[in-house]
């Protein structure tokens, strides 16, 4: 469960607010779709509730847990890949899966379960000893995904994580978000692609200027924008615009 | 703009982050106290230094002055300056042209390669000028003010200074490029690439060896006869590169117009050389960037993964491991941090080698103390002016998202960055400690304080550099030579000089108040030591509140 209660985030002094009194609930079992134009404070908000970032005001709790006063814990239970797949180029693939499972505490049993069956799911096994320098953007987008996922957090964050990922990776991607679900665990994300907002998120937030506009099921969406049964496309822009 | 022109002024917006400052400070005035502040700060720190060095070099004048020598100020200034430019110049192209991230940038615009090479020789140059700076103008002013020299001393000097690192610089491109092309086409490139730059330091090593075989011992008597030798200016400079000579002509000669030519024959055997070497350069440079950029991966795709790979380990060691591992497979940190390891010790080597110190040693334990206690110094000063851990967090850059993430405490990385900092200073002080227990045939007890010491002195120098990179980290990099070249090894350095110089200090007035050595070693001791354990409690204060402000 990811609870966001009046967070703020401002820059330079306060004269810009990435992120605006934002609240928010996202339930276990819920796969919640984060949306929003570019620069909206989507990517804020997400390093926010994963401690990448500090709120100005107000709190953000995983699990129940403060992200201020137990980061720690917060982090422990949370799998997190950033919009950019930045990585240690020069350790191999296995590295640094290996570095993420003894910082994670993860069983030596549980990992040398779990490593192999996400690497094959990804189609990594036979690059796994080779640097991350050699890998392409989708390969590091999926060695990121497959770290993120090795613990089998409670909470999984994943910032734009269709980007650079090919068709087959992409829908293996929302397989396993939906099964992640399934677990009664909570999945917050960020996309641009509305059709797979549209299609695998059970609630749909929409941020704009740092403020959530509109938040809810596809149903609410439409009822809220007044334009009857129309795509979250249309949807977007119908509020965005506003 | 021309694109030479073009290209040139966003080298020099980004390797000196113009953009940034401008962006940060000066957009609002109530912020613009902040670089002042610092560069009046750094100018305070570097004062006790440059009195330092015109304290010295006025006595060596004054020392010259007696056997007529006195351009030999010149020799030392000219010569040393290109010896220095040479090697620190070599590492700084090699990873200029290595290892930039922009040159990806780069490549695909319609820049002829002689543009980019120029563009980034001229940011590399500027460089140079400030390294060089403090070190020659004290020099270059004992030397105009002692000799009373005449108005158009000054400015030849100015132009014998911005010539100065030209010729190195261009030797150093020529063996630079040519490594780049057949760099492409070796297996293990990063290995490659270390081994060529090790090469240099050989170079290094030879012009010393050299030089050292046509100057003097330590005896002073030697060395006034040395100094007293019509041979000493060619000795020391000519023989081992003319145009020395005529720079040092160019500001000793009496009549301005022989020193003019003088300077015009520096001047063009300096920019000459230029003219074939930037084009032939050029020809090389394309094949030798895009072969850089290719990695090679196993090939094997049907790879099964056994147990064994996934060996597990505590989270500090683990932390501590993946530290060593992107350290040494990063050429630039490797040659960048490592450099001082391996020249430090080489150079006390030559030295002690070319004199007989170790004969004329008398029987006694004092002495050998205060050589103990000296090469402790030399341990604590070269890991001051060690950047490893002074960018220990700005080496992570835009990957710092994975630390932030991890359940580790922000004390329990910094401490595993400590003690990757202190792998090398305890590895140096033995190789240190080594070369005065064979040259001065100490006993193994000697040996044994020297790496204590040293190693206990290391301990809040790495913790120094440690606390300024977690005040002032650069994690925006996107070259990695970026991230271990900034003012912080300065920093770490200078504040190391400052606690470092008062308790030697404090050392030396216990001395003259005749405190036997032995207790002066034991309040060394436990002085670091209790330095050392302040400094940590502070650093992991610092660390658990600066991490996520980052």
């Amino acid at each position: 469960m990811i609870e966001f209660e009046k967070v703020s985030k401002s820059y330079n002094n306060g004269q810009v607010r990435a992120v605006d009194d934002l609240t928010l609930t996202i339930n276990p079992g819920e796969i919640f779709g984060f949306l929003g134009p570019n620069g909206a404070g989507k990517t804020t908000a997400i390093k926010m509730l994963v401690g990448l970032l500090i709120h100005d005001s107000g709190s953000i709790k995983v699990n129940g847990i403060d992200t201020r006063t137990d980061p720690l814990a917060v982090k422990k239970i949370t799998g997190y890949v950033p919009d950019q797949p930045e990585v240690y180029e020069k350790l191999t693939g296995l590295e640094y899966l290996n570095f993420i499972a003894d910082v994670f505490r993860v069983p030596p049993v549980v990992r040398s379960r779990n490593i192999p069956r996400l690497l094959e799911t990804f189609e990594l096994t036979g690059v796994a000893g080779d640097l991350i320098q050699s890998y392409s953007h989708g390969m590091r987008q999926k060695i990121l995904l497959t770290a993120a996922l090795m613990h089998d957090p409670e909470v999984l964050i994943l910032d734009e994580p269709m980007v650079g990922l090919d068709p087959r990776s992409a829908h293996l991607l929302k397989e396993i978000m939906r099964e992640h679900c399934n677990r009664g665990k909570t999945l917050f994300f960020s996309t641009h692609v509305l059709e797979v907002a549209e299609k695998l998120c059970d609630r749909i937030g929409i941020i704009n200027r740092g403020k959530l506009i509109a938040c809810g099921t596809m149903q609410e969406l439409r009822r809220m924008a007044d334009i009857g049964n129309q795509s979250l496309e249309t949807i977007f822009l119908e509020l965005t615009e506003k | 703009m021309n694109p030479f022109f073009a290209l040139t002024k966003t080298q020099f917006n980004q390797t000196f982050g113009l953009s940034v400052l401008k962006q940060k400070y000066f957009k609002r005035i109530s912020q613009v106290w902040k670089p002042v502040g610092f560069l009046l700060l750094m100018g305070l720190a570097l004062m006790p230094f440059e009195i330092g060095l015109i304290g010295f070099f006025n006595q060596f004048y004054t020392l010259l002055e007696t056997t007529n020598q006195e351009p030999v100020l010149l020799t030392m200034a000219v010569l040393g300056g290109q010896l220095m430019v040479l090697l620190f110049g070599l590492f700084y192209l090699l990873s200029t042209f290595y290892f930039s991230g922009d040159l990806k940038l780069l490549l695909p615009l319609p820049l002829r390669p002689r543009d980019i090479i120029g563009a980034k020789m001229a940011v590399v140059l500027a460089s140079e000028y400030l390294t060089l700076l403090p070190f020659i103008a004290p020099i270059f002013i004992v030397y105009g003010i002692r000799c009373e020299a005449a108005w158009w001393y000054w400015p030849f000097a100015l132009a014998v200074f911005l010539l100065l690192p030209v010729i190195p610089l261009a030797i150093s491109l020529i063996l630079i490029i040519p490594l780049m092309r057949f760099t492409a086409l070796v297996k293990n490139r990063d290995l490659f690439r270390i081994l060529g730059s090790l090469a240099g330091v050989a170079i290094f090593v030879i012009f010393q060896l050299t030089v050292n075989r046509s100057g003097p011992g330590a005896d002073g008597q030697q060395l006034q006869q040395w100094l007293s030798s019509e041979k000493v200016l060619s000795g020391i400079g000519g023989t081992v590169f003319l145009p020395v000579n005529w720079a040092v002509a160019a500001l000793s000669l009496p009549a301005p117009l022989g020193a003019m030519a003088k300077l015009l024959a520096f001047a063009a055997v300096s920019l000459v050389p230029l003219v074939p070497v930037l084009p032939m350069a050029g020809k090389w440079f394309f094949r030798g960037v895009t072969g850089g950029y290719e990695v090679r991966s196993s090939g094997r795709r049907s790879r099964v993964i056994t147990d064994a790979a996934f060996k597990s380990h505590s989270p500090v060691p683990a932390f501590l491991l993946r530290e060593l591992k992107v350290f040494f497979r990063t050429p630039v940190f490797v040659l960048n941090g490592l450099i001082g390891y391996i020249i430090i010790p080489v150079i006390l080597f030559i030295s002690l080698q070319s004199n007989t110190m170790e004969e004329t040693l008398p029987d006694n334990f004092q002495i050998r103390l205060i050589i103990a206690l000296v090469a402790a110094g030399v341990i604590i000063l070269n890991n001051s002016l060690s950047s490893i851990a002074s960018t220990a967090i700005s080496r992570e850059g835009k990957m710092f998202w994975i630390s932030k993430h991890l359940p580790l405490s922000a004390r329990e990385q910094v401490t595993a960055k400590l003690m990757h900092s202190m792998i090398f200073p305890i590895i140096g002080a033995i190789l240190i400690a080594l070369i005065p227990y064979f040259f001065f045939k100490l006993t193994a007890a000697y040996f044994f304080l020297i790496v204590v010491l040293g190693v206990l002195g290391s301990l809040p120098a790495a913790e120094i550099g440690l606390i300024i990179d977690l005040i002032r980290p650069n994690l925006d990099w996107t070259d990695p030579q970026r991230a271990i070249k900034g003012f912080n090894g300065l920093l770490g350095f200078l504040a190391g000089v400052l606690i470092f110089g008062a308790l030697a200090l404090a050392g030396v007035v216990l001395i003259h108040y005749g405190v036997q050595l032995t207790l002066v070693c034991l309040f060394f001791s436990v002085a670091f030591l209790v330095l050392g354990l302040f400094l940590y409690w502070i650093l992991a204060r610092l660390a658990e509140k600066r991490y996520p402000l980052l």
